[in-house]
């Protein structure tokens, strides 16, 4: 059984897509989700600490979400932490390139609730095996 | 013809030149004018395309702040019903056998636990709808991706247009960036590119591929 109160972190320059995504969540039973608007604001909120799973965007100012993720996973004390990419970035490279970072999984924009939720419970299926 | 092709290798190698020469052709040519028209043109369509950002902003926003009002409301009509529900059934035996006795009250009864007891499956299934009418909304994401996209083109067409106006531009000249690597944002077209993947399938694939 998932523990509903993993804490989530958002990452999207789009609050519609952030509020969707965050709402997707809650009907998944995760009520525990903040926001972020870009890669810079989440390594910041993601090094203040205490969460457990990262939903995030590419295509994002200031910091993309491909170097915040490699910036996560550079990040001893971070680097465990699940990053599922949730992006309109559709070009072979671009789901190679996150591959090779470390992504833990890649959802093309526009995505369903059951897609969501399928790479979410693969992914925390993976986290429980790997605890 | 060498000679020639030294001539305009040189100018290539000023910018500022070619654009003046070609400012001096467009304004014998009668052009001049035309370019003012379209950089006209161009402002126009800026500020059309920040009329649709702003519009689907709003509509976006509105339609996910009614989605949101209107779950709890959903779960409210659910939970009343459900317990107003358990609240009939444990009228006492004397009470029903009371009520089975009569045809009208029997069937009014009856048919009130029926609606009552579908409450909850009906709220279920708008819910489901909800959900629908929300993850819609990622359009906005999209559309509005794609909007900055053309923005920010049309910026660089139009500091170009109004440079050849200008006649002043040898000291500032624009780089025109036509490929972004990895930041390209929705593909607009899939059928002109063969190296995406907009579907989730084809996305999977790659990732299975790769290990994942």
């Amino acid at each position: 059984m998932t523990d509903k109160n993993l804490r989530f972190l958002v990452v999207d320059d789009f609050s519609t897509m952030r509020r969707i995504i965050r709402n997707l969540l809650k009907e998944l039973g995760f009520n525990n989700v903040e926001e972020a608007e870009d890669g810079a604001m989440a390594l910041k909120k993601l090094r203040d600490g205490g969460f457990d799973f990262v939903v995030s965007d590419w295509n994002m100012p200031n910091m993309d979400g491909l170097t915040m993720l490699q910036n996560v996973r550079a990040d001893d004390t971070l680097k465990d932490i699940p990053v599922l990419m949730v992006t309109a970035e559709a070009k072979k490279e671009n789901i190679i390139a996150a591959a090779q970072a470390g992504a833990s999984g890649y959802i093309v924009k526009p995505f369903t609730a059951a897609t969501l939720d399928e790479k979410l419970n693969k992914i925390l299926q993976n986290m429980a095996v790997h605890a | 013809m060498n000679n020639s092709f030294d001539t305009d290798k040189k100018t290539i190698d000023h910018p500022g030149q070619l654009a003046r020469v070609l400012h001096n052709c467009l304004s014998e040519l009668g052009y001049d004018w035309r370019l003012r028209q379209a950089s006209h043109g161009i402002s126009n369509s800026k500020d059309g395309l920040n009329y649709i950002a702003s519009k689907t902003t709003q509509a976006a926003e509105c339609s996910l702040l009614a989605v949101e009002n209107a779950r709890p409301i959903l779960n409210n009509l659910s939970a009343d019903a459900a317990n107003l529900h358990k609240l009939w059934c444990q009228i006492p035996e004397t009470t029903a056998a009371i009520v089975a006795n009569q045809p009208i009250l029997n069937n009014a009864l009856k048919q009130t636990l029926d609606f009552l007891n579908n409450v909850s499956s009906q709220a279920a299934s708008t819910q489901a709808c909800l959900t629908e009418i929300m993850i819609a909304q990622n359009f906005h994401d999209l559309t509005g991706q794609v909007i900055q996209n053309i923005s920010r083109t049309i910026e660089t067409v139009e500091q170009e247009m109004l440079q050849l106006l200008a006649n002043d531009s040898a000291n500032e000249e624009k780089e025109i960036k036509l490929d972004n690597g990895l930041l390209n944002g929705p593909v607009v077209n899939p059928q002109k590119q063969d190296d995406v993947y907009v579907n989730q399938a084809q996305a999977d694939n790659l990732m299975t591929k790769l290990g994942f």
